[in-house]
C-alpha cells in the first residue's frame, strides 16, 4: 500500500510550504509536490493607488527582501513616469542593492545553508541554530557578526532607515550621500571585501571539498537559466538585459519590457503558485528525464548566464568555478558556491561605487508628472529575477499590477530537485531524519522566498512528516 | 559600537510586529505609530515598527554584543480570547519546535526569542492582542475591537517602560 510523506509546517498562516512525498507499494518514491502559498490579493489591493506609493508599499510585502522590492518597484515607477533618473541616483540605488545583497548572502550562507555544511546534514536540530554554528566555528562566527552588523549599518547610513526603506523615490533618490559618510562607508566596504574573500576561501577549503559527492548528486536536474547581464555580457545585479539560457548553453537576450514574449505561466491544480516556463518551449513539463521549458533563477543561474564578471576577484573565482564545473552547470548545491562568488562581486562593486566621484553628487532627483503608461521594473534579488509590471491611468493611478518574484521562477525547479533528491535517497520505504534533511537541503539551496503574508507569534511553525497510507490513514508522525 | 544599528544599542527595544496589509495583523505597527505620536520616548528606548522584518532584527541582535537588555514584542495573536483583549504571553507558552529553515523567511520569531532569552540572558516580553480576524487576501485596517486596544496597549507600554 503506498504511503505519503508530508513535510509540512503546521500553521498555514505562517508556514508557507508543504512538501509531499508519495511512495508506491514497493516503498520507492512515485511522486513529490512542493506546495507554496503565494501572497494573494496584492494586485487587487494595489489597484487605484497612486503609483508613486508602490516603492513604499512593496517593502512591506516581505520583511526579509525589502530592498529588492523597493528598487524593482522604483524602476517600474520611473518607467511609468517616463523619467531617466540622474546618474548619481542610479548609483546610490545600485549601492544599496549591493550592500543588501551582501547582508542577505552572508546570512543565508552562514546560518541557513551553511549549517548543512558546517554542522553536517545529519546534525540534530538542537544544534542547527545560530548558537550551534557560533559554537562550532567561533572565530568565523565573530567575523560574520561584525560584517553583518556593518552591512546593516551601511544601509541605515545611506538610506536613513534600518528597515522599510523609502530612499528610492519617484525621479531618483531621497538624499545625497555626504563625503564624511562616504569615507566611513568606504572603510566598512574594505572590511566587507576582506570578509568576502575569506568566506569563499574558507568554504572551498573546509566545506565544499568535504561534501563534493553530495554536491555532485543531490537534487541535480536539467534546466535552462535566467539572469541579468550588461550589454557586454557581464554579470549585473541591478540593471541590464535578461538572458534566457538553454540547458545546452545557447541563449537569447531580451529587454525587460519583452519578458512576456519569453515567459509564460503554467498552472497546476495542487498549487497556488504559478509555474513560469520558457514560452518558446510550447509545452510545460517537469518530467525529470524529459523536462520541457524549465529554467532557474537565483545565484547559480546568474553565474551560468554571464560571460564574465567585471570585478577582478569575483572574475578569478568565476574562472576557477567554470574550470571545475563547466558552463552551464546543473549541480543544485552549487547555488551556495555561486552565492559566495556574488558576495565577492557585491563587495567589489560597493567599493567601486563608493570610489566613484559622482556618488556624492547632489543631483539625485528629477521632477515627475503622472500619466497613463505601462512600466516594467526589473532587478536581480538575492533569490532571483524580480519583475514589477505596472499600468496606470492618466492620473497616475494603478490599473494593473503583476509581480514575478525570484522564487516563482524557481517553482518548477524546486519541485524537480525535491523529486530527484527523494527518488535517489528513499528506497524500499526506508528514510530517516538525515535523509529528510538532505531533501530539505535541495530546497534550501534555492533560498526560497515563501511569502511573508502574516507572521503571528503563535509558535505554530514546525515541520512534521506525516506518513499516510494510500487510503489516507495516518500511520506515523515524525518531526524533522 | 558605531557599526551597530540603532536597535542593538539601546537598553530597551520595543518592536511592533505584523503585516499592516492583513487586517488585525497590523496591530503591532499601529501601536508603535500611536506611541510615537502621543508619547515622549525616553533615550534608552528604541521604538520600532518592525513590520515583517522582526526575524532579521532578532537575528542580528542574536549574533553578538552589545544587545538590548529587554526586548518587548507587540503582536497580534489568536489564542481564542475575546477580540481586542490585551495580555502578556510568556515564551514558555510558545512551543519550540523544528523550524522550516529553508530560508530566513521561515525562521520563526518564537525560536529566536527563546534562544535570546536562554543563551543571552536577555529579558523577552511578548505583549499580545487577540485578533478578531486575519484576512486571507490583502485587506488593511484593524477591526473595531482591535483598534480600541491600540491606546490601551500603548498606555501599558508607557507605564512599564517609559
Amino acid at each position: 500500500m503506498g504511503k505519503t510523506l508530508t513535510i509540512q509546517p503546521v500553521s498555514r498562516i505562517e508556514g508557507h510550504a508543504k512538501v509531499t512525498i508519495q511512495l508506491d507499494d514497493t516503498g520507492n518514491v512515485s511522486d513529490t509536490q512542493v506546495h507554496v502559498i503565494e501572497l494573494r490579493g496584492f494586485e487587487q489591493f494595489c489597484l487605484g493607488k497612486p503609483v508613486e506609493e508602490m516603492p513604499r508599499i512593496t517593502t512591506r510585502i516581505c520583511g526579509v527582501c525589502p530592498w529588492s522590492h523597493h528598487l524593482a518597484s522604483a524602476k517600474a515607477t520611473d518607467a511609468i513616469f517616463g523619467v531617466d533618473i540622474p546618474s548619481a541616483a542610479k548609483k546610490l540605488r545600485e549601492l544599496c542593492n549591493s550592500i543588501a545583497f551582501m547582508e542577505e548572502h552572508i546570512l543565508h550562507f552562514y546560518f541557513l545553508a551553511g549549517a548543512d555544511f558546517v554542522l553536517g546534514p545529519d546534525a540534530d536540530y538542537s544544534v542547527r541554530n545560530v548558537f550551534g554554528i557560533i559554537d562550532a566555528v567561533p572565530d568565523v562566527a565573530r567575523r560574520v557578526v561584525k560584517v553583518r552588523h556593518m552591512a546593516a549599518k551601511m544601509l541605515e547610513m545611506i538610506s536613513g532607515k534600518a528597515i522599510h526603506p523609502s530612499a528610492a523615490v519617484p525621479g531618483g533618490f531621497s538624499r545625497p550621500l555626504l563625503e564624511p559618510e562616504r569615507q566611513e562607508l568606504r572603510k566598512m566596504a574594505d572590511e566587507c571585501l576582506d570578509f568576502a574573500k575569506f568566506s569563499i576561501s574558507f568554504a572551498k577549503e573546509n566545506l565544499f571539498s568535504k561534501y563534493l559527492e553530495l554536491v555532485k548528486t543531490l537534487g541535480v536536474i536539467n534546466t535552462g537559466f535566467l539572469g541579468t547581464v550588461t550589454d557586454d555580457g557581464s554579470l549585473d545585479l541591478y540593471e541590464g538585459k535578461l538572458r534566457m539560457m538553454n540547458a545546452d548553453g545557447s541563449y537569447e537576450d531580451f529587454k525587460y519590457e519583452e519578458y512576456t514574449d519569453y515567459i509564460r505561466e503554467h498552472v497546476e491544480p495542487w498549487s497556488y503558485l504559478k509555474f513560469p516556463y520558457m514560452k518558446k518551449a510550447g509545452e510545460f513539463s517537469m518530467d525529470l528525464d524529459n523536462p520541457n521549458g524549465i529554467y532557474r533563477t537565483n545565484t547559480l543561474a546568474r553565474i551560468n548566464v554571464c560571460d564574465k564578471i567585471n570585478t577582478p576577484f569575483a572574475q578569478a573565482e568565476l574562472e576557477e568555478f567554470r574550470e571545475k564545473f563547466g558552463r552551464p552547470t546543473q549541480l543544485t548545491l552549487l547555488y551556495n558556491w555561486a552565492r559566495l562568488i556574488e558576495l565577492l562581486y557585491n563587495a567589489e562593486n560597493t567599493i567601486r561605487l563608493l570610489d566613484d566621484p559622482e556618488i556624492t553628487s547632489t543631483d539625485i532627483r528629477k521632477k515627475v508628472e503622472p500619466r497613463a503608461a505601462h512600466g516594467i521594473g526589473c532587478t536581480e534579488a538575492p533569490r532571483g529575477t524580480l519583475i514589477h509590471d505596472y499600468e496606470t491611468d492618466e492620473n497616475g493611478l494603478l490599473t494593473n499590477v503583476n509581480l514575478i518574484v525570484g522564487t516563482t521562477h524557481n517553482n518548477a525547479p524546486i519541485n524537480m530537485s525535491v523529486k530527484r533528491a527523494a527518488i535517489d535517497l528513499i528506497k524500499d520505504g526506508k528514510y530517516d531524519q538525515g535523509i529528510l534533511n538532505r531533501i530539505e537541503m535541495s530546497i534550501r539551496a534555492y533560498d526560497p522566498c515563501l511569502s511573508c503574508a502574516t507572521h503571528m507569534l503563535d509558535g505554530k511553525l514546525s515541520v512534521k512528516v506525516n506518513i499516510i497510507d494510500s487510503e489516507g490513514n495516518k500511520l506515523d508522525t515524525f518531526s524533522t | 559600537m558605531e557599526h551597530l544599528p540603532v536597535y542593538c544599542r539601546k537598553e530597551i527595544l520595543i518592536a511592533g510586529c505584523g503585516n499592516t496589509f492583513f487586517g488585525d495583523d497590523g496591530f503591532g505597527p499601529e501601536v508603535i505609530q500611536y506611541l510615537k505620536k502621543k508619547y515622549t520616548i525616553p533615550d534608552n528606548v528604541c521604538l520600532m515598527d518592525a513590520g515583517t522584518s522582526i526575524r532579521k532584527i532578532l537575528f542580528t541582535i542574536s549574533l553578538g554584543k552589545p544587545r538590548p537588555e529587554v526586548i518587548v514584542i507587540i503582536d497580534a495573536v489568536d489564542k481564542g480570547k475575546k477580540p481586542g483583549e490585551v495580555f502578556d504571553i510568556t515564551l514558555e507558552e510558545i512551543p519550540k519546535e523544528k523550524i522550516d529553515d529553508f530560508s530566513i523567511h521561515q525562521v520563526p520569531s518564537s525560536n529566536l526569542l527563546k534562544e535570546l532569552q536562554d543563551f543571552c540572558a536577555l529579558k523577552v516580553i511578548v505583549k499580545a492582542c487577540q485578533v478578531k480576524t486575519i484576512p486571507e487576501t490583502m485587506l488593511p485596517g484593524l477591526s473595531e475591537p482591535v483598534k480600541k486596544a491600540v491606546p490601551l496597549m500603548a498606555q501599558r507600554i508607557a507605564e512599564d517602560y517609559f
